[in-house]
């Protein structure tokens, strides 16, 4: 049944937070409609009984059902309350998977806005904000099945020159998600100390770590903005290659 | 076998003079901003008419891409920026291709718009209303390290609409530049080998250190922390002997005594 987003106050937060700190029971979920630590946030519906096997089922679902018409972006993203109390009423889909039962959340800065450097990490935020930037583009960050929150959503999110730009995730995807939308394997792979002193190595080359470098490079020469996704990744130098080998099949 | 350095240009990209724009920027009444690119001459410029520009806005760390069309004819429409911060110093980097291909011809990075920089683009600091929360001002350092960046003095748009009305405000004057001063020297202080360095933002200091009387700054200790504050106070209080700082002190005594406040020059 839909019902009006609310917004925790600071008790509500709090309360939610050492839940968080210390999960032995069942998460707070009577804090949802408790007057005194939430209020209401005027001109949105949404489905409490929604599961979301993905944190872009999410996004997903934030975007296209809940908040269609958003008249000032940073006003809602900037509305912490709201979003604690958006990863609280879905912290089933918002915890470790497997296992039985419910698993144990992540890290606070994913359920609750701890500081703004951290804001990234907020995943029923970002995961709405991505959708709306990037459309289903958004879907190579956030579309791990494993968890809530993968190495891909950290790798690129974590950049704000590279979060809004609308080439670098259309070629993210280009390079790196596979045809059923799961990621390639390898993809997040750190390049070593040894593998950076052995030429012949190639572990970690073009992954999604070192995207962003070959785009802010490749932006002091190119108007990446007006190139398409295909455009683009026929530019990338040859570490891309066995990426965009898999992307061209 | 040549070598790339920071002299060749083997792309032949051409940086453009920040002088051949003026970009506006304004409030949009609804806590954002729009901006729109008043006059620029590609003649003056050396580009082909029918060369197409971009504008990329950036605040603090986000930014938003434009199409501006051809320079002979570009849009001169204002463009909304809500999506970008308000209280985050606005700049603009203006890119160059033709029509047919993506490849650059020109760039310009770090333009402000006129209303956010007032008259003091020729300066060494820029000055620039925000919307701040209830802080009146804020010093922001140059996070890079290019020449085209400045040191970006925050002032609460409630307080100061302008640039031109901090910077000619007795109280701003006597207040806050003094320790915007001291924060600048302090931030040189703690890597004086980049004012020897024409890429950074520093380098431009050397005169103005220079023409204030103050020695330039040796290499420090890495934790003798007393004698780079010692040498950034040398630097205040010579700041604040210049003429137009005595001037604000005039005036902001006279009305602490009671006195009317003499109108601004």
């Amino acid at each position: 049944m839909a019902i009006q987003v609310r917004s925790l106050n600071e008790l509500g937060q709090a309360k939610f937070v050492a839940w968080l700190s210390n999960p032995i029971d069942g998460p707070p979920k009577s804090l949802l409609e408790d007057d005194s630590v939430t209020g209401v946030v005027d001109g949105y519906k949404i489905d409490l009984d929604r599961k979301f096997s993905t944190s872009y089922e999410l996004g997903q679902y934030l975007a296209k059902d809940v908040f269609v018409v958003v008249p000032d972006r940073l006003a809602l993203l900037d509305n912490h309350g709201m979003w604690a109390w958006i990863s609280l009423a879905f912290i089933e889909s918002l915890v470790k998977r497997g296992g039985g039962g419910l698993g144990k959340p992540l890290a606070k800065p994913h359920y609750v806005m701890e500081s703004p450097r951290l804001g990234y990490r907020l995943i029923a935020r970002t995961a709405w904000d991505l959708v709306s930037l990037h459309g289903e583009a958004a879907n190579v960050a956030l579309g791990s099945a494993k968890s809530p929150w993968g190495e891909m959503a950290e790798q690129m999110t974590a950049r704000q020159e590279i979060y809004a730009h609308r080439s670098f995730w259309s070629v993210a995807q280009a390079l790196y998600a596979k045809p059923d939308g799961s990621v390639k394997k390898g993809v997040t792979s750190q390049r070593s100390k040894e593998a950076r002193r052995d030429p012949t190595n190639l572990a970690g080359l073009g992954g999604v770590r070192r995207l962003p470098f070959t785009f802010k490079q490749f932006e002091r020469t190119y108007n990446l903005r007006r190139m398409t996704a295909s455009q683009i990744t026929g530019l990338l130098p040859n570490e891309y290659r066995k990426w965009r080998a898999h992307a061209e099949e | 076998m040549g070598q790339i350095t920071r002299t060749t240009n083997p792309t032949g990209l051409k940086k453009i003079d920040k002088r051949h724009f003026v970009v506006r920027a304004q409030d949009d009444g609804k806590g954002g901003r729009v901006f729109w690119l008043q006059s620029f001459d590609f003649e003056a410029a050396k580009l082909d008419s029918s060369v197409q520009m971009g504008c990329i806005a950036h605040a603090g760390s986000n930014e938003e891409y434009f199409d501006l069309g051809p320079v002979s004819s570009f849009i001169r429409t204002p463009f909304s920026l809500s999506g970008l911060a308000a209280d985050k110093p606005l700049k603009f980097r203006f890119i160059f291709n033709r029509c047919d291909e993506s490849l650059l011809v020109g760039y310009v990075d770090g333009v402000r718009a006129l209303d956010e920089a007032g008259a003091l683009g020729s300066s060494l600091v820029d000055i620039e209303p925000a919307s701040l929360r209830g802080i009146a001002w804020r010093l922001v350092l140059p996070e890079g390290t290019g020449t085209g960046e400045k040191p970006n003095v925050l002032v609460e748009r409630a307080l100061f609409p302008t640039a031109i009305s901090a910077a000619g405000h007795s109280w701003f004057g006597v207040l806050v530049m003094p320790e915007v001063m001291r924060q600048i020297a302090m931030a040189i202080a703690e890597d004086p080998s980049a004012l020897d360095d024409s890429e950074s933002w520093v380098a431009p200091w050397v005169d103005f250190i220079e023409a204030l009387g103050a020695e330039l700054p040796v290499r420090f200790e890495e934790e003798d922390s007393q004698a780079k504050q010692a040498w950034a106070e040398e630097v205040v209080a010579r700041f604040a002997a210049k003429g137009v700082f005595e001037h604000h002190m005039r005036r902001a005594l006279a009305e602490m005594g009671g006195s009317e406040p003499w109108p601004s020059k």
